[in-house]
Parts: structure tokens; C-alpha cells; sequence
């Protein structure tokens, strides 16, 4: 029996759903591939077909709570410096991948890490991300950043990342204001030069 | 303890003394420019070690500053103390400067503090780098403001049909800005930078460690219910709850006159980080001064900030945060009172005390007034003979506070000679060793000091005992 296209999808958003239940109710740490094939009603050896692994699965879920479209009109539309318009970028990813902040590490970990050592899955959420920072550098004029510019962007964007997953203070308010001194500290760089 | 030995080993050479020509003086505008161009472009460090180090660095010099300065002058002549008082006045200006607005949060409400200081209690280049970092803090952005507002509130559209991006106000927590309430309400809102009540809560445990090596010291107790007096203060200045329920205490209180406006509070629309105020329009005393207003008028307000003041410690409450920032004229001679973050309650034991004080002020007893001041320093018999000239001085002040209450007429605050004595007498006082006293006394100093400082500014006369008359006396 062949199994349509649709059907594929349907089973993938199936055990998409499954896997963020699971991760947020027993930890993403606890949750095993079979847990959550179990719960989705399917073998663990079919669920493979869909997802080569767990930390393939919380990739896909980050990328899909990734609202580019939104994030590119704001940017245009309100922020008026380098610094505030890569704040609102970041601010605006971080809102939408709050839910998955426990459990963030291993998205770090597969989807930015050096190119040489990125998985397939994660390249999708890579592109997309270094995208929308790219494409806010273009809108102030910074139209080839050089290999060190990127270098010191991204080593910025990941920092902040992990300082995320790991802030305790209230509504972790200390990564806004790391991000806001963070992006400020790239502008001056960005400007000095 | 250190010794003396250890002490003057750890001095910065001479050569080592910063070069004060290349530092910005307050009269070098261009330099100062630069300056506060270097320190809006160094953002809030959030990690406790990049804190404890911009702390430490700080009070270390700040200490070595002045320690340098007192070692030294055991040695000099008159005008080469004078001298060097002046440059440690300085360079220690200009670190606060740096540091506040590296720290932003509790070194800006210091930063505030001093500003109100008497005119000769610090000097002039102090005053002024201070001022301007009561007014040019560095601001947050808008997108920084809106990621404020949706982390405290689930939907914040659904509360602000419309914020003004552009804030009205620099407040020393975080920033003020006019916004247009969903059910149509023109209100203030105050929004504080993010992580600064951490920030505060880290630099505080920075200093305490600070503190440590003076534990063994015999007035160390003294020392400690002062530092947690002041970091009860500044953490209750980061919740805006706690704020909001000042404001209404204080309303309460004051809603009877109807010259004296405090704002509402909205409830629906206030959290930890925000508070949102009903917007009062008027003018801020600057801008209200270059009206040229009638001697009449300015008495009027003086009034009115007295009374406001008085009022409130009627009800056994300090209001201590009288600077001109949080006054605002409003039309039809009302004046508004907009900042309560620091209301200080004072407890039955703390109020009985004030009574005594009052009755002695009352009867001119000098006798009570002596053993009421010896009190509030916490001294023994003994102590009091051994540190009788810090007492004398105290007393003093005391004797200083009390001129415009017992002045029958009109007490004429516009002479700036009333709080040059006050600044003198702080200056001696501060030359003590003894730095034990009732920790409500740092609110008390700070109220005290500060009304007759925004007073001076507005040159205002005020008849203290027809006030007090009016008011009804303290019972």
C-alpha cells in the first residue's frame, strides 16, 4: 500500500505535536523516540523514515514556531538604527522559541554549530536565521560583511542564545538587556571600521 | 584591619595619579562630550563577575581616592589640602560619573542623592557632572521598551491602544513615556530597564563583601543596619508594586488638599517593571523657573511642597524623594507629586522617638535635645564623651533643621547661606570616625536635606509655623 504524500505530512505534524507534549510534560531529557512513537501510535523504526532523530525533531519544531514573514516587516517598519533593528530581530526570534527554552541546548548544538559539522535537518533553520541577520545588516548598508563580521555576529547571536537557555532572573529580563548590550557592542564594531 | 603602613603601601604613587588635565573638567564642554559619549556607547554588564569588578574597581579608587587625600593631609598647609580636596572631589566625580552609567540602577539613584546635597556640601564640578546624569541617562529604545511591556503583559494591545515611543522623562530605574490607555485615559508610564533590580541586588552583595574585612570593627553592627536600611530602600525602589502601593498611601493621606495632586494608579496596567500613572500636565521646576513666576507664586508652591512633605510625616510616613524632577506645576497653582518609590514607614518604636523630639524642640529643652541627638548616634555615655565634638556638631544640625519651624514669619529658603551652614556642618560631621546612628536617620538626612534644596532652587519663603499650625501639630 502506498502511503500519499499527505498522509506523510499528516503522520509528521502528528508526532511533531507528540514529541512537544511529551518534551513538556516529562522533559525533553526523559522523553525517549519510543515514547513518542508510542504515543503517535507508530513503530519506532517507522518514525525514523520521518525524523532521523530527537534533537532532529526539536530542530523542526523550533523552525516551524519561526515566523520570518513577520519578523522582516517589522524590522523596516519601526527600528531605525543597526543596533535596535538586530535587537528587534532577535527579540522577536526569542518570543516565538520561548516554549522551547529548556530544552534548547541541543538545537544549538546540531543547528549552530561550524558548517563543516552541521546535520541536514538543521540547515534549513541555519539559512533561515542567517538570513533574517544578513538581510538587517543589508538594510543599513553593510551589503558584504566580511568572514570577521560574521564571525563576531555570530559568536554574539549564540552567546546571547546560551545565556537564554540558562537565565533564571524573572521573565529573563537579563537576556534582554545582554541582548541590547550585545547588539549595541556589534553596531559600534560594525561603525568603528 | 589594615594598618596604617598597609594603607599608605597600597596608595597610588604620585606618579601614578591620574593626569588631571587630561580628565574633562564640568567647565570643558567638548571634553565632558566625549566622555559621556564613552559611556553611552559601554552598555549594563549583567554577569555578577563583569558587576563585582566595575564595583570594586570603583569603591577601590574611590576609597583609595579619598583615603590618599586624608593620609596626605595630616602633612599639607592649609591651601595644599584645599587643593587636593579639590582635585579628589573631582576625579572621584568623574568616576561615579563613568560608573553610574555603566551601572546604571543604584549608583544613578546615588548619582540622584547627591544632586539634592546642599550646593557646599559637594563641591561645584560634582553637582555638576551629576546633574547631567540625572537627565542624559543613556535611554533605552523603542524595541527594547516594547519587549519590556510583552514580557510584563500577556498582551499588552489589548491594555495600550498607543505608546508614545519617545520618552518624557529619564527616570534613574528606567524611562517614562505618555501612553493612551485602550479605555481612553492619557497615563504615564514608567518602564525599568530590564535585569536592573538583579543588577542592583548583585552590586549590593558585591559591596557587602566589600564591607567584610571591617567585621571585626567596634562599630560594625552600626555599619550593617545601615547598609540594610539602604538596600531595603533600593530593592523596594525596583518593585513598581510596591511603588503603586506608596502612591496610594500617599494619596490618602493628601487627597484632601485639594492643590496637592497625586496620580492614580492603574492596576490593571501596573506590574514589577511597569507603572502606570494617570499623566499630570504641567511643568517641571526648571522650566516652570524661566517664567520668571512672582515671588507670590514661588511662595505658593513652597508651600505647597512643605506642606505635601509635612503632611505625610504627620502619618508617620518620610517622603524621601524630594528632588526637583518629581515635582510638577500645574495649572490653577496645583502641584502634582509624581515619584513614591521610596516611602519610608516609620515603625511605633521609630515614631515615639520623633516625639520625643518634637516635645524637646518644643520646650527648647537643650538638655533632652543633646541626649535625643546622643540617641539617635547610638552612643554611650561613654562614647558621647569621647566623641563629644561629633555630638556637638550633630546637635547643631539639629538646632539647624529646626530654624525654619521655630522662625515665626516668613523662613526665606532662597538664602543660600541657610544650607551652606547645613553643608558646613555635614562636612565636619563626616570628618568623624563615628558612623553609628538609628538607620531611619538615612532617610530622615536625605528628606531633610533634600526640601530645603529643591526650596532654595524655587527661592521660595515659607511660614513653617502657620503650616504647621494649619496642618494640626504632631501629637
Amino acid at each position: 500500500m502506498r502511503i500519499t504524500s499527505a498522509e506523510k505530512q499528516a503522520t509528521r505534524e502528528r508526532i511533531l505535536k507528540a514529541a512537544k507534549t511529551l518534551f513538556k510534560g516529562k522533559g525533553y531529557g526523559s522523553t525517549t523516540t519510543r515514547d513518542i512513537a508510542k504515543e503517535v501510535g507508530i513503530a519506532t523504526g517507522t518514525m525514523f523514515n520521518y525524523f532521523p532523530s530527537k534533537e532532529s525533531i526539536v530542530v523542526e519544531l523550533v523552525h516551524a514556531a519561526s515566523d520570518s514573514g513577520s519578523l522582516q516587516s517589522q524590522q523596516h517598519g519601526e527600528a531605525n538604527s543597526l543596533a535596535e533593528n538586530l535587537f528587534q530581530v532577535v527579540a522577536n526570534q526569542l518570543r516565538q522559541w520561548k516554549a522551547f527554552r529548556t530544552y534548547f541546548g541541543p538545537v544549538i548544538e546540531v543547528a549552530f554549530a561550524p558548517p563543516d559539522q552541521l546535520a541536514d535537518y538543521a540547515k534549513p533553520l541555519r539559512m533561515d536565521v542567517s538570513e533574517q541577520l544578513s538581510n538587517v545588516l543589508a538594510s543599513h548598508g553593510v551589503d558584504k560583511p566580511s568572514s570577521l563580521d560574521m564571525q563576531v555576529l555570530w559568536s554574539l547571536y549564540v552567546g546571547v542564545l546560551t545565556f537564554w537557555i540558562a537565565d533564571k532572573s524573572r521573565k529573563q529580563e537579563s537576556t534582554l538587556a545582554l541582548l541590547d548590550q550585545s547588539t549595541q557592542m556589534f553596531a559600534n564594531w560594525i561603525s568603528s571600521k | 584591619m589594615p594598618t596604617i603602613s598597609e594603607l599608605l603601601a597600597a596608595l597610588p604613587a604620585e606618579q601614578d595619579r591620574p593626569d588631571l588635565s587630561s580628565l574633562p573638567s564640568a567647565s570643558c564642554e567638548s571634553s565632558f562630550q566625549a566622555l559621556t559619549d564613552r559611556i553611552a556607547h559601554r552598555r549594563t554588564p549583567t554577569g555578577m563577575f563583569a558587576r563585582t569588578c566595575s564595583v570594586t574597581g570603583l569603591t577601590a579608587k574611590l576609597a583609595l581616592a579619598y583615603g590618599a587625600y586624608w593620609i596626605r593631609s595630616w602633612y599639607k598647609t592649609g591651601d595644599q589640602q584645599q587643593q587636593d580636596l579639590l582635585e579628589t572631589h573631582l576625579r572621584s566625580a568623574l568616576q561615579t560619573l563613568e560608573t553610574a552609567g555603566y551601572l546604571r540602577g543604584a549608583f544613578a539613584k546615588l548619582g540622584q542623592l547627591a544632586v539634592c546635597a546642599p550646593d557646599d556640601t559637594l563641591p561645584a564640578a560634582w553637582i555638576e557632572t551629576m546633574s547631567r546624569l540625572q537627565f542624559q541617562a543613556p535611554p533605552m529604545h523603542w524595541s527594547l521598551i516594547r519587549e519590556q511591556l510583552r514580557n510584563e503583559f500577556d498582551d499588552p494591545d489589548a491594555i495600550f491602544a498607543e505608546v508614545d515611543p519617545t520618552p518624557i522623562a529619564a527616570a534613574s530605574l528606567g524611562q517614562v513615556h505618555i501612553a493612551r490607555l485602550v479605555s481612553g485615559e492619557t497615563v504615564a508610564v514608567k518602564i525599568q530597564y530590564p535585569g536592573i533590580s538583579r543588577a542592583i541586588r548583585s552590586d549590593l552583595r558585591a559591596l557587602k563583601m566589600l564591607f567584610r574585612p571591617f567585621q571585626s570593627h567596634a562599630q560594625w553592627q552600626g555599619l550593617r543596619d545601615l547598609f540594610d536600611e539602604l538596600q531595603t530602600g533600593l530593592e523596594a525602589e525596583t518593585n513598581y508594586q510596591q511603588e503603586a502601593s506608596n502612591l496610594q498611601t500617599a494619596k490618602d493621606v493628601l487627597e484632601h488638599d485639594e492643590q496637592i495632586v497625586v496620580p492614580n494608579v492603574f492596576p490593571n496596567a501596573t506590574t514589577r517593571r511597569v507603572l502606570t500613572m494617570e499623566f499630570l500636565q504641567g511643568e517641571m521646576l526648571e522650566s516652570f523657573l524661566t517664567k520668571n513666576p512672582t515671588q507670590e507664586t514661588r511662595n505658593h508652591y513652597g508651600r505647597l511642597i512643605s506642606k505635601a512633605s509635612y503632611e505625610l510625616y504627620r502619618h508617620h510616613l518620610l517622603y524621601t524623594d524630594s528632588h526637583p524632577g518629581n515635582y510638577i506645576f500645574m495649572k490653577d497653582q496645583r502641584l502634582g507629586v509624581v515619584d513614591f518609590g521610596n516611602l519610608r514607614r516609620l515603625s511605633e518604636r521609630e515614631w515615639d522617638f520623633h516625639l520625643a523630639v518634637n516635645h524637646a524642640r518644643k520646650t527648647n529643652d537643650q538638655g533632652a535635645i543633646r541626649q535625643l541627638c546622643q540617641q539617635s548616634l547610638l552612643m554611650s555615655n561613654e562614647d558621647a564623651d569621647r566623641h563629644s565634638t561629633h555630638l556637638d556638631v550633630v546637635v547643631k544640625m539639629f538646632d539647624l533643621l529646626n530654624e525654619p519651624i521655630l522662625f515665626e514669619g516668613e523662613f526665606d529658603y532662597g538664602d543660600p547661606t541657610y544650607l551652606q551652614r547645613g553643608g558646613e556642618l555635614f562636612s565636619q560631621a563626616s570628618k568623624s570616625r563615628w558612623v553609628k546612628q538609628i538607620p531611619a536617620n538615612l532617610f530622615a538626612h536625605r528628606m531633610n536635606f533634600q526640601i530645603p534644596a529643591v526650596l532654595l532652587k524655587l527661592k521660595c519663603r515659607v511660614n513653617m509655623p502657620d503650616l504647621i499650625r494649619e496642618c494640626g501639630m504632631i501629637r
